[in-house]
């Protein structure tokens, strides 16, 4: 559950989402939910020019499973936050 | 139940498979595995309809987002279509060209190995 807490703090943050069939979608996150899909709003293709199927399309589901990356800004991600939950997870996990 | 697809219920949908087929519909329903009932089923690009209603397993979605209500779009797409090949999307299953020949050599070195 740490990387749904972790997506929950990205909410309202622009991310740029790269699928498995190569699109790239930036937009803003607006939720998230416990199998990592994502819902983006205003979204634009990075290689719209290749794949204009979503031009018209502003406001998206996309099911986690056929996320490859989300690229994320480095100032949005607290490191020493992550690591420190990410070491409780383990040590809840061993218990 | 995942409640991310609610706000789409009712409305004309655009869904993208994992095959990479693209789908203009109606959502008219959905479960936590993203299932999906859809109906007035119409490829993306010709706007042809291809069934009146669809039940699409959830293992076989990419995603799923509401056009806009201008829809003017879709006109430019319709005249992209000419060029039919350059709109057709990659399957998302992350396949390896020529997989089974990288096999083949893996298991040629492997016996090779194992005859010395």
């Amino acid at each position: 559950m740490l990387f749904f807490s972790f997506f929950k703090t990205l909410v309202d943050q622009e991310v740029t989402v790269e699928l498995k069939n190569d699109i790239e979608l930036k937009g803003t996150l607006k939720s998230v939910d416990q199998f990592l899909n994502l819902k983006l709003d205003n979204i634009s293709c990075s290689n719209e020019s290749r794949y204009p199927h979503l031009s018209s399309v502003r406001n998206i589901f996309i099911r986690g499973s056929t996320v490859r990356y989300v690229y994320l800004d480095k100032n949005m991600v607290d490191i020493n936050l992550l690591q420190d939950a990410a070491r409780r997870e383990a040590m809840s996990a061993k218990k | 139940m995942s409640p991310l697809l609610k706000d789409f219920l009712n409305t004309r949908v655009v869904v993208i498979t994992t095959e990479g087929q693209c789908f203009v519909a109606t959502l008219e329903g959905f479960d936590k595995n993203t299932n999906l009932v859809l109906s007035d089923v119409r490829d993306r690009v010709s706007q042809q309809e291809i069934a009146s209603c669809y039940f699409l397993r959830g293992s076989q979605v990419v995603c799923c987002g509401p056009l806009d209500s201008g829809g003017k779009e879709s006109v430019d797409l319709h005249d992209l279509g000419n060029d039919r090949n350059s709109l057709e999307l990659r399957d998302t299953l992350n396949r390896v060209a020529d997989e089974h020949l990288i096999w083949g050599k893996v298991w040629q070195s492997k016996e090779a190995r194992t005859s010395i």
